[in-house]
């Protein structure tokens, strides 16, 4: 699993959904978080190395900037593309979450969800990063 | 009843149901929080009920012209908002209204995909929020409406599909 000091970046236009992706990962054992409100933002928090961010969870759907968009930029900044990436998305369509892994997604996760859904999510990235 | 008035009815059975299902999934997964669906009514004309806050969505595809809503008394709203996210607020401000507008999200993206199985396409729909009386007079005179009420420990609220076509 993640080392629980790991600082996570929780991005998401709706303030609630941001609450409880913190809510859930806090009752893992997380107790580190960066926030954002949409994938431009995010950039930038991920782009100033003081932030020190070691993973990201993210919405997909998101004005200005989206979680796809912020993904692809991750993946193509040679400092950045191993950074272990889960996108959240409210709708199971296959054709988004085929474009999101064709991305280079780590993992995704369908709103709503359990603490223990996300547990085993994180479980299944950290294996497939640290492999 | 007519043939036609049938078929009607059927599909407005099968529009409401992954709506209805979505609400209980989002609730117990998201919150916790039992919700228990009650039986399905037409909304009689003068039906008013107390509503605080709602979570609304206003389609206009092909295949459903109409308004969604998920309606709370305040104090139910603010109860269950508590238990979803360990905060406490007396007053419905922006941040429980961001609440309001999330959990339709997620009860319209859980139906959009059975509803897409099923062969309805629905256009992608960002949820408002309505405040007290506004409601009221949104709500008037908006053709036929189902109401679905759900039971919680905090109280009642329900889910208001308006008809259009
Ligand atoms: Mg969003």
């Amino acid at each position: 699993m993640f080392d629980l000091n790991t600082r996570i970046l929780v991005v998401d236009d709706m303030n609630t959904m941001r609450k409880i992706v913190i809510k859930a990962c806090r009752e893992i054992g997380f107790s580190n978080f960066v926030e954002a409100p949409d994938g431009a933002i995010a950039w930038e928090r991920l782009s100033n190395s003081k932030d020190e961010i070691g993973l990201v969870i993210s919405d997909w759907n998101m004005p200005n900037s989206t979680g796809l968009e912020l993904l692809k930029n991750v993946r193509t900044d040679d400092g950045m593309k191993a950074m272990p990436f889960i996108l959240l998305t409210a709708e199971s369509e296959v054709v988004q979450v085929k474009e999101a892994l064709e991305a280079g997604v780590d993992n995704y996760i369908v709103k709503p969800f359990t603490t223990d859904i996300l547990k085993r999510k994180l479980q299944d990235t950290y294996k497939k990063v640290s492999a | 009843m007519g043939a036609e008035d049938r078929s009607k009815m059927s599909i407005d059975a099968a529009f409401l149901a992954p709506f209805v299902t979505g609400v209980v999934e989002v609730f117990q997964m998201q919150s916790g929080i039992k919700v228990e669906k009650q039986s399905p009514f037409a909304k009689p004309k003068g039906f008013d009920s107390e509503i605080g806050i709602a979570g609304v969505i206003s389609l206009d595809s092909a295949q459903f012209k109409g308004t969604i809503a998920v309606c709370f008394p305040k104090q139910v709203f603010l109860d269950i908002y508590e238990a979803m996210l360990g905060e406490s607020h007396s007053e419905l401000g922006s941040e429980v209204q961001d609440g309001a507008a999330e959990i339709l999200n997620m009860v319209y993206g859980q139906a959009k995909t059975v509803l897409k199985q099923k062969g309805f396409e629905l256009e992608k729909a960002i949820p408002t929020v309505m405040l007290g009386d506004n409601m009221r007079v949104h709500f008037i005179n908006e053709g036929k409406s189902i109401i679905v009420p759900f039971k919680t420990d905090f109280g009642t609220f329900h889910l208001e599909i308006i008809i259009q076509n």
